[in-house]
């Protein structure tokens, strides 16, 4: 069992957690108590839902450097309307379905005008970004509607944070679509090679366009809990969301080549990352070093794993 | 003197002359645009041909230009270098606290030298770690712009050189700044790099495939950390020109500068794909990206539309790009990496 989980491709990012709690624990014993742990899992469940979208994407070789912006997209209309007071529900509804029309524009330009993945969605990162600023003149939407916030830091049965459970519930589906699905199955496949995909008869514009939809709603879903728990939301929401998620995907063990995606690492490496923010706030150092923490794990991790493959191919560098 | 030009250096030279022309049709894009956004200009918003406005938008796009250089070479080989941005504000940052007393060409010199080793460190972690350079950058990108918020507690480090605050203040013949000096410079070096030295063809083939690079026995470990040391030496030169036009040097200082730099080479009309690239394009794309955002203030819009207008010449730019070069109409353009 032990060798099994060590030698599978979450195995960095699950035993860089262990490391980390370990660390930090011994470090200031604070950092096991409840509230802690429930900071960790409210942030960490937000992260690992862009994320999750993001392992997606990265499967099928594809980048979306748009979900930054999504979010903060989703969170500025969802702020909106609920400051008109529109019901929730329908407040919601509508915050994801803006998320999945943004992922479909993404998904378009791409398809229709055969930009490569990576521009297609630069350019869009950038004019959501402008979308946002443009609605809100720059200024802060304040939440007001209690019910909102306490969909994400409030609990289930007084234990769990709701958060958690949305994460949980994204992540089943995301599993069942990935692992158990024809779509899941040709995502990979486009991944792996899409010459061979397409020429295998799979539709590739409508796994693209599903995916890259999926991926949007996943980020509007993030930003309106980023929103939930601030309790206001304005343009810097989510900003550099992307290249945060992109990190995550690749410390759980998803390769940028394609082709596979680790669903559970990505899961992993999110907890990884909001423990290193709370441990490194308990320890009481300076927020400034969480990105040496952090980029110090993800170069690390994946020197780890290069140097493993590096016997096998000395002096072939993976570019 | 002919001598040397006997007719089979002549035939290659054309042969090699033609196959540029026409892989180079991508800059097409870049060219419409500029020439469509300069008559907008020229009709709605004249006072944009003032001598001091352009001299500000020809520094803006210098210092965008000097590190979108370094990202053409690097994207010809397959490359990214997603860590500039951290780059552009620890290597100034550095330079100050070390030498900012010394006399002013010793801080530019250390700057470049503070990127020169930042971009070493990534260039071992990719050659040595064997690890793809995106994510290697990623992760440097975290840890440089750390290490810049540390060692100035966030705050920001003041120009006193007048050597450094003259890079992009002064000028030549009242309207050129230093910085595009510097950027020609920059480009004529890296145009020599990439059309006259061995290297140059190490480059363009690790970046078509790498593979064969690698089996024609290409010292590819050499060549990448060579890429990004240059990148990072670059960066370190850009960096000091924003901190003499901005006069002071902050961890945070160019926000994007990775993304804006990669939207510069590809609407330039360098292929991510790698293996071919364009100097000429990236200039003018980096001119673009500047005139367009300068306009739109002269035209008296709301800033926040940069942010939209950015978007839209990336699309547009590749658009036009594709249709011309009739890419877009073939089925090989299929592959989108």
């Amino acid at each position: 069992m032990l060798k099994k989980l060590l030698s599978s491709e979450s195995a960095a990012s699950i035993i860089a957690l262990v490391g980390v709690v370990i660390v930090f624990t011994l470090i200031n014993n604070r950092f096991l108590t409840r509230l802690n742990i429930e900071g960790i899992i409210v942030s960490a469940s937000i992260s690992a839902i862009v994320g999750l979208g993001m392992t997606l994407i990265i499967a099928m070789r594809a980048l979306d450097l748009s979900v930054g912006s999504i979010m903060g997209f989703s969170a500025i209309s969802g702020a909106l309307l609920l400051s008109h007071d529109v019901p929730l529900a329908f407040v919601v509804a509508v915050a994801l379905a803006v998320g999945g029309a943004l992922g479909f524009i993404n998904s378009q330009l791409i398809n229709l005008l055969r930009l490569p993945s990576f521009v297609a969605t630069l350019a869009t990162l950038s004019m959501i970004l402008g979308g946002e600023l443009l609605i809100t003149d720059g200024a802060t939407v304040t939440i007001r509607n209690s019910m909102y916030s306490k969909l994400v830091i409030g609990r289930l049965f007084g234990v769990v944070p709701w958060a958690a459970v949305i994460a949980a519930v994204v992540f089943a589906i995301v599993w069942i679509v990935f692992h158990w699905t024809p779509f899941g199955r040709h995502i990979a496949a486009i991944g792996g090679d899409l010459r061979a995909a397409a020429g295998a008869g799979i539709n590739v514009k409508a796994v693209t366009m599903g995916v890259f939809t999926l991926a949007g709603v996943l980020a509007a879903l993030a930003g309106l809990m980023v929103a939930g728990m601030l309790q206001n939301a304005d343009s810097t929401v989510g900003v550099g969301a992307e290249l945060t998620a992109i990190a995550v995907v690749v410390v759980g063990g998803t390769s940028l080549m394609g082709g596979r995606g680790n669903l559970i690492g990505t899961v992993c490496a999110a907890f990884l990352l909001a423990s290193v923010k709370a441990g490194l706030n308990i320890a009481n150092v300076s927020s400034k070093y969480e990105g040496l923490v952090f980029g110090g794990i993800l170069i690390i991790a994946l020197m780890a794993d290069g140097l493993r493959r590096g016997a096998r191919r000395k002096g072939m560098l993976v570019v | 003197m002919s001598s040397a030009l006997d007719n089979g250096v002549v035939a290659e030279t054309l042969a090699q002359f033609r196959t540029h022309i026409r892989i180079r049709g991508d800059r097409t894009g870049a060219w419409i645009l500029n020439i469509i956004i300069l008559i907008f200009l020229f009709c709605w918003a004249p006072n944009f041909f003032n001598a001091g406005n352009i001299h500000a938008v020809l520094n803006d796009a210098s210092i965008l230009g000097i590190g979108a250089a370094g990202m053409t070479i690097l994207i010809m080989a397959g490359a990214f270098d997603l860590s500039v941005t951290a780059i552009m504000g620890l290597a100034p940052i550095v330079a100050l606290l070390l030498a900012g007393n010394l006399p002013g060409p010793l801080i530019v010199l250390i700057s470049i030298f503070t990127g020169a080793v930042l971009g070493a460190i990534n260039g071992i972690i990719i050659t040595r770690g064997n690890v793809a350079p995106f994510v290697a950058t990623l992760g440097t990108l975290f840890a440089f712009g750390s290490i810049g918020a540390v060692i100035t507690d966030g705050n920001a480090v003041y120009v006193q050189s007048p050597f450094v605050l003259e890079l992009a203040g002064g000028k030549v013949w009242g309207l050129i700044p230093y910085s595009f000096l510097i950027l020609l410079v920059v480009c004529a070096m890296c145009w020599l790099i990439l059309r006259r030295l061995h290297m140059g063809r190490w480059i363009r083939a690790a970046g078509s495939n790498i593979r064969a690079a690698h089996v024609s026995g290409i010292d590819l470990q050499w060549v990448y950390l060579f890429l990004f040391v240059a990148s990072g030496a670059l960066t370190g030169l850009a960096g000091i020109i924003l901190t003499g036009y901005l006069s002071s040097a902050v961890a945070t200082q160019a926000p994007n500068y990775n993304l804006n730099a990669i939207a510069a080479v590809v609407v330039g009309g360098t292929s991510l794909r790698g293996g071919e690239g364009t100097l000429l394009g990236t200039v003018l794309a980096a001119w673009l990206f500047a005139m367009v955002n300068n306009g739109l203030i002269l035209v008296g819009v709301n800033s926040y539309w940069q942010y939209l207008a950015t978007g839209v010449i990336l699309v547009l730019a590749l658009a036009l790009g594709m249709v011309s070069s009739g890419n877009y109409f073939s089925t090989r353009a299929q592959s989108r990496d």
